[in-house]
């Protein structure tokens, strides 16, 4: 019997590209560079639509149900819809892997990826993580799609506890959204429009200040800041940091605060 | 310069390319499959191409690329079979060919990973390490897929009396 080597040599010589596929590479360029084009004009367009849309329609406290007569979407946003939905379930089931399979190559996530962690899988991934050792837990309330170009706008509305809140009787704290873009079943951008008012000053501040008067280097551990700030206004800005160390702590730290909270030490 | 460029990338485009497409089609099993792939991954290095121009191993980046390409295929395909049934899949060629040769009939029974570490290592050449980066594995378990790749391919060999 021949060596494995030769006889996939041989396998491979069977498999003859056809010709002209330089020619195929560059109509694909040309496609590439001409869907990015219209895709820069379109995403600043679908996100103002977006903002008109919530504005004008009472965002994402209203509920009511689309009236009987209105026409009803095509096929193609409500596949883009299914593609948000996947994607959201599984970024709020803190799964990268399977969040990833709803992005296009290309997709821009800087909107969702704290810097300095890469807009990529890997960004995705530790973003994930903190969000996970924050007990971040995302409630999708509503989602609709809108043709827009040759891309679907889906704005989709979210409820959020983070920190334990659901267990302090706090939240959840709605009035968020999350804006997609996708194109060809593929979401090339996400950005988050988070209502942050009510979280920052029931929960984001009170847990700060209270690592920072209870654990003073874990403090720095923790958050994204220079040093302890040094008014309440301070402690509603301050990020956290998603590193290894800062998550154990995170993960750590919170249980104790809500039994501080509960025991009226907090 | 801009065409000096534009024609260095062609050069290696058409010194690479059937190359890639060959040894695809011997890991998908799939001649479209191959052919997309390996226009992505040429695309994405023209794009890059006067970074890549000047890396010592431009082929390495190349299979790199369209390894990671696979990957992201495969990954997606199966988070997709989980998900639904109804996922339509391209069918192997490997199987349905009527006329497949020997070598065919040892491939078809082995995993896209299989024949991605055997293809990888065994024909391209390259090392175990090199591919594991390539594939997201770690060298020990391209060594272990390369191995049961050789093993089965030996013995649907030996059955065919090759």
């Amino acid at each position: 019997m021949s060596d494995p080597r030769s006889l996939l040599e041989r396998e491979s010589q069977r498999f003859v590209q056809q010709d002209g596929a330089f020619e195929r590479l560059r109509r694909r360029r040309d496609r590439k560079r001409r869907n990015q084009r219209i895709a820069a004009g379109v995403v600043g367009i679908a996100v103002f639509v977006a903002a008109v849309w919530i504005v004008t329609s009472g965002g994402p406290s209203d509920r009511t149900q689309t009236p009987a007569n209105e026409p009803s979407r095509v096929n193609s946003t409500d596949a883009a819809e299914d593609v948000v939905r996947g994607f959201l379930a599984a970024f709020g089931a803190f799964d990268p892997e399977a969040a990833m399979t709803y992005v296009g190559d290309d997709a821009d996530l800087r909107g969702l990826i704290e810097p300095p962690a890469p807009a990529n899988e890997k960004g995705l991934s530790q973003e994930l993580a903190m969000l996970e050792a924050q007990r971040v837990q995302l409630t999708i309330t509503w989602c609709q799609a809108a043709p827009f170009g040759s891309s679907t706008s889906v704005v989709c509305g979210f409820d959020f506890h983070a920190i334990a809140s659901d267990v302090l009787g706090l939240g959840p704290f709605t009035g968020s959204t999350y804006v997609f873009t996708v194109r060809d079943g593929e979401i090339v951008e996400a950005a988050p429009n988070a209502n942050l008012k009510q979280f920052k000053s029931q929960m984001r501040a009170p847990f700060a200040e209270w690592v920072a008067a209870t654990y003073p280097r874990d403090f720095h551990v923790m958050y994204n800041t220079g040093s302890i700030p040094q008014n309440p206004k301070g402690f509603r800005q301050v990020r956290g940091r998603p590193t290894e160390e800062s998550m154990r702590l995170w993960r750590l730290h919170i249980p104790e605060y809500v039994e501080a909270v509960q025991q009226g030490t907090a | 310069m801009v065409a000096d460029q534009a024609a260095a990338f062609e050069d290696f485009f058409r010194g690479q390319t059937q190359n890639l497409y060959a040894h695809l089609c011997l890991i998908t099993g799939n001649r479209a499959e191959a052919e997309e792939l390996a226009q992505d991954a040429f695309l994405r290095l023209w794009e890059r191409w006067d970074r890549v121009a000047d890396m010592e191993e431009p082929v390495g980046y190349l299979y790199r690329t369209a390894m990671n390409l696979f990957r992201k295929r495969y990954r997606r395909v199966g988070v997709a079979l989980r998900k639904t049934v109804s996922v339509e899949l391209r069918e192997d060629e490997f199987a349905m060919a009527e006329d497949r040769s020997v070598v065919a009939g040892a491939l078809v029974e082995l995993t896209p990973r299989q024949r991605a570490a055997l293809v990888l290592t065994e024909l391209i050449g390259f090392s175990s390490e090199e591919a594991g980066r390539m594939l997201g594995i770690r060298p020990g378990t391209v060594r272990v897929l390369a191995s049961q790749g050789r093993a089965a391919m030996k013995q649907h060999l030996e059955a065919e009396d090759v």
